[in-house]
């Protein structure tokens, strides 16, 4: 297990939910930005290869107190003995220094022992070649190969745009980004600012002081896989479910 | 036959050899090569490049970039962020935009004519002279015969200058019929003119208001300008604000706006107008309106407050609505007691009609709380004063078509202050009265897919001649004699007059991005070439060499006004707006064309020179259709998605990828009921039923949902289309066709929205 070594940087992203009204502006400019396809029966969620998930949750109340919240689901990026980087037999996927969990296709044999280890179901398999309808391949992103049948593929907090990013400030003879010069492609088109994304080590940054918010959570936590994706919410069931308590676990712990 | 050693060797060489000479082997290599490496597509790299444009998907005008790779193949649609109204983000529909652009399946590539009978799909490539030589051999015959108001033009393109081009054509050739298909900003009008005495736009300070009462419209799910409201939801969440806003949502489902609300008021389908005449008759009756305001502007309250006293008690209300009495008057004082208060009124994405009577009941409380032309309140916005067009001189025959009547009773004694009746086209054309139509022009418009499907049937089978401008085959260019292909809003110039729904003035500019994919053309380009084909008064009415002039002319209009400034910097804070200056026009136009966008957050509203008469509001409700109970016991409701295109254009497949399913499962359509409501009818989840209305029926699978009435069935509005590409084509059913309308004696609107049905299994 590598651990991130003590650079400067680590990235993270805070998701408001009490600001999420579940337009999916996310989703599609994820897909758009990452050279994601779609086939023609796309309702089967299963085989539904969408990096950016947009959930549902229901407070399950009586009408008329139901409510509904969406959850937004990217790669959580685990900070902590990342489930899938530490099971793949060929280091197909890794945490870089900057906290990002990458995952190289070239090298990827399609085993999917990261897709059974990661709790949060971020990562798809390529059952089939990615199609592009006649004329559609025109607006593929250079930046980005496309994900080829028989592997996996996931969510990489838009690591090309890092890149570009980087490349911008070297020309400026600049060592160090500046806050929001790169930002995932879901951050730039949320329409109600819902997603803040930046270095979770530079405490002047936007999502340094959301994440130490009361109302924030993060999914799973129990697990202890420190995911660098934090939510926010005012609303206790949406909390309760975000760690995914149990029934008896709730009574277990009253006793 | 002994085999021996040799015999044995013999057969294994020579089997051998005779598989390396077949290509099993080979094939089987190759395969196994393919299945193991096989890459997807090798991509073009290249220069990055960034273009300011405007969306032109709806009438929302966001500012967008678009990427561009070598400056020949556009890669990604972005936010502009430093356009007042996106900011930066971009709803789905505008991020998905490339689709539409590069979908190749789904587009028209050249003029087409039709051979065989209609519908049938037998298409025959024509050239453009020989398309546009068609239509002009018939708009000359028509013309000499003195028949030009047979012509008819129905615009579904928004606001801007090309259907000004498109409106001033059909004008100059002297046919009344120009006529645009439904939008919210029509009802809009007649409100203000009714209750304000002038004719403007609903225009609302969203970001700024702190009490927001929303009588069922999906604000949350496409309302309006998704950006805009989206920019404004986000301001209401935000904890620096003094006053914390609070988002009130009117409805009977737990929607995404029910559910994001602060409070969700369950109400009865159909009943929005008496709840807000119920909140009006609390308000008057306590004294808890703007009494300044109301005495200085307006007349009539004596006779409001007693109609309402008559009929709109909290009693009498609350039986009607089915909300209980407290929460009635609990809801009029923290309305009137709020800061910046606002009602805002359009039932889904406002794409369907509604009646007048719950428009201006809505409408009245913003005026009794003072919320008119306020910050943070209502605008009147009279349209887009900047643009001056050249002098339209008409020849005999124009003037003698232009004084037939309209064909759809529209600005006609029975309803004269709605400016268009679609649907009433149709109608009357079907039964050739008060003349028949000769010559149909249909601009991006699908009336066989969205309401009006029954109309346009029977009117196709009076009308010779129909001529479709889309860039799509969809169910209604399926059935036209001739198709011009449009060009995409990436490969044309365009513009938007103002942003829906926004209180400032913007004017958005579109470019091509590169010449266009395929043979085709914008529809203001044809108009230009019919027109020159027409000659004498129809050709002087249109002194533009190029397209590009028609938009220059708006901009030059732009730059005298000397107000307002283009998009080329971050936005002004608050009081720090001033207008920019330009040496010259070529300056201020190549600087346009660059940032995309010209706004002035200077704004002047409207307020009339009169009074503002509560007497002048229909308060009566209009009947609905009467229908037996018994036969039909539910209510339908059509339900507005985000991710769900219900009009013109196709949902991308972006957007149908991410359907939920609560949506569609497969290829059928699902709908929500209350699991109550399910049990008493023997359903279960995923129950395969059949809905049907007085009208026809559609299939559908059951979700159980807590969040809907008891006895409703929400449909998602969109899906069931007939053409396009297999993510849309025959999945889901429509429910357009089986929705119950009434005529709506004021506007002459056909009203539709909740209709009775009846679940059966199958």
């Amino acid at each position: 297990m590598k651990k991130s070594s003590g650079g400067k940087e680590l990235y993270g992203m805070v998701i408001d939910l009490d600001k999420c009204i579940g337009c999916g502006a996310c989703a599609v400019a994820c897909m758009a930005e990452n050279n994601l396809a779609f086939r023609y029966d796309e309702t089967d969620k299963l085989k539904s290869a969408t990096w950016m998930r947009l959930y549902r949750l229901s407070n399950g109340q009586p009408y008329p107190r139901t409510r509904v919240v969406y959850l937004p689901r990217p790669c959580m990026h685990c900070q902590h003995h990342t489930p899938c980087v530490s099971v793949c037999p060929v280091t197909a996927t890794q945490m870089d220094e900057k906290g990002i969990v990458s995952q190289i296709y070239s090298r990827c044999i399609g085993c999917r022992y990261c897709m059974a280890a990661c709790p949060y179901h971020v990562r798809y398999f390529n059952w089939w070649d990615p199609v592009f309808p006649k004329g559609l391949e025109n607006y593929l992103n250079p930046d980005i190969s496309v994900a080829m049948r028989g592997v996996v593929s996931k969510c990489t907090f838009c690591n090309h745009r890092y890149q570009r990013a980087k490349d911008r400030a070297y020309m400026e003879d600049r060592r160090d980004l500046k806050e929001s010069e790169y930002i995932t492609a879901c951050t730039e088109a949320c329409p109600t600012k819902a997603i803040a994304f930046g270095n979770l080590k530079d405490p002047q940054s936007q999502v340094a002081k959301l994440k130490k918010s009361p109302k924030a959570f993060r999914l799973l936590e129990k697990l202890g896989s420190e995911p660098k994706v934090y939510y926010l919410s005012t609303q206790d069931w949406v909390r309760r479910q975000g760690d995914n308590v149990l029934k008896e676990e709730v009574a277990r712990k009253a006793s | 036959m002994a085999i021996d050693r040799r015999d044995f060797l013999k057969f294994a060489v020579g089997g051998a050899v005779g598989t390396m000479l077949t290509p099993l082997p080979w094939v089987s290599m190759d395969e196994a090569a393919k299945w193991t490496q096989r890459w997807g597509p090798v991509l073009q790299r290249g220069g990055t490049s960034f273009l300011n444009s405007v969306c032109r998907l709806c009438p929302g005008g966001c500012g967008i970039r678009i990427r561009l790779i070598e400056q020949k193949r556009a890669v990604k649609i972005e936010g502009n962020p430093n356009h007042p109204v996106n900011r930066g983000g971009l709803c789905p529909l505008g991020l998905a935009g490339l689709q539409y652009l590069y979908y190749e399946e789904n587009r028209i590539k050249t003029p087409l004519k039709r051979d065989g009978a209609r519908g049938f799909g037998d298409w025959r490539p024509i050239t453009w002279e020989e398309a546009l030589y068609q239509i002009t051999v018939r708009l000359k015959e028509l013309r000499e015969k003195d028949l030009p108001h047979t012509v008819a033009l129905v615009d579904g393109e928004k606001p801007g200058s090309q259907s000004q081009l498109l409106a001033r054509f059909l004008k100059a050739y002297g046919s009344p019929n120009y006529i645009r298909p439904f939008q919210l900003s029509e009802l809009e009008e007649i409100v203000t003119q009714t209750l304000h005495g002038v004719r403007a736009g609903i225009t609302l300070d969203l970001p700024r208001s702190r009490y927001i009462l929303s009588f069922g419209a999906a604000l949350l799910d496409g309302w309006g300008n998704p950006s805009w409201v989206g920019q404004a939801f986000q301001e209401w969440r935000q904890e620096s604000q003094k006053a914390k806003a609070r988002l009130v949502q009117i409805e009977p489902l737990a929607s995404t706006t029910a559910s994001m609300a602060d409070e969700w008021v369950a109400i009865r389908p159909g009943t929005e107008g008496i709840l807000a005449l119920g909140l009006a008759q609390v308000m008057i009756e306590k004294g808890w309106f703007h009494k300044e305001l109301v005495q200085a502007r307006t007349i009539g309250l004596e006779g409001l407050r007693d109609l309402l006293n008559k009929n709109y008690t909290p009693d009498q209300t609350a039986k009607t609505t089915e909300i209980p009495k407290e929460t009635i008057e609990k809801l009029a004082q923290d309305f009137s007691s709020a800061e910046q208060p606002v009602a805002l009124w359009g039932k889904g994405k406002g794409e369907l009609p509604i009646s007048l009577f719950e428009a201006q009941a809505i409408h009245i409380l913003n005026i009794l709380a003072g919320s008119i032309n306020r910050p943070g309140g209502v605008y009147l916005q009279p349209g887009f004063p900047y643009i001056s067009w050249p002098k339209l001189s008409l020849d005999k025959t124009a003037e003698k078509g232009l004084a037939q009547p309209r064909l759809d009773g529209a600005m006609s004694p029975k309803y004269p202050k709605t400016g268009n009746l679609a649907c009433n086209l149709f109608e009357n054309a079907a039964r050739k009265t008060p003349y028949p139509v000769n010559l149909l022009f249909l601009n991006e418009v699908n009336p066989v897919f969205c309401l009006g499907e029954r109309h346009f049937l029977r009117a196709l089978e009076k009308i010779p001649f129909v001529v479709c401008f889309s860039s799509f085959m969809d169910e209604t260019a399926n059935l036209a004699d001739l198709i011009l292909p449009v060009s995409n809003f990436l490969e044309r110039w365009d513009d938007s007059y103002n942003c829906q729904g926004v209180p400032f003035p913007i004017y958005g500019l579109t470019k091509p991005v590169f010449p266009p994919l395929y043979d085709t053309k914008s529809s203001g380009e044809t108009i230009l070439a019919l027109a020159k084909n027409l000659g004498e008064k129809v050709e002087e009415a249109f002194p533009f060499e190029k397209i590009e002039e028609v938009f220059k002319q708006a901009a030059r209009g732009l730059f005298n006004s000397k107000k307002g400034r283009l998009t080329d910097g971050p936005l002004p804070e608050a009081g720090k707006y001033a207008p920019a200056h330009f040496e010259s026009f070529d300056k201020f136009w190549e600087q346009l064309v660059a940032q995309g966008t010209w706004y002035d957050l200077e704004n002047k509203s409207e307020g009339g020179k009169g009074k503002w008469d509560f007497s002048a509001a229909t308060l009566q409700a209009p009947a609905p259709r009467p229908q037996s109970l018994k036969e039909y016991p539910l209510w339908l409701i059509p339900q507005s998605l985000m991710l769900l295109q219900s009009g013109y254009l196709p949902n991308p497949p972006f957007l149908t990828k991410y359907l939920g399913e609560e949506v569609l499962i497969k290829n059928t359509l699902v709908v929500q009921i209350h699991p109550e409501t399910a049990r008493s009818l023997s359903l279960s989840e995923g129950s395969p039923v059949e809905i049907q209305s007085a009208n026809g029926r559609i299939k559908a699978l059951i979700h159980l949902f807590e969040g809907a009435r008891p006895g409703c069935v929400f449909v998602p509005l969109g899906m069931g289309h007939k053409a396009f590409d297999p993510t849309l084509k025959d999945r889901g059913a429509n429910p357009y066709p089986i929705l119950d309308s009434v005529v709506d004696p004021q506007t002459g609107m056909e009203v539709a929205w909740a209709t009775r049905v009846k679940i059966v299994k199958v």
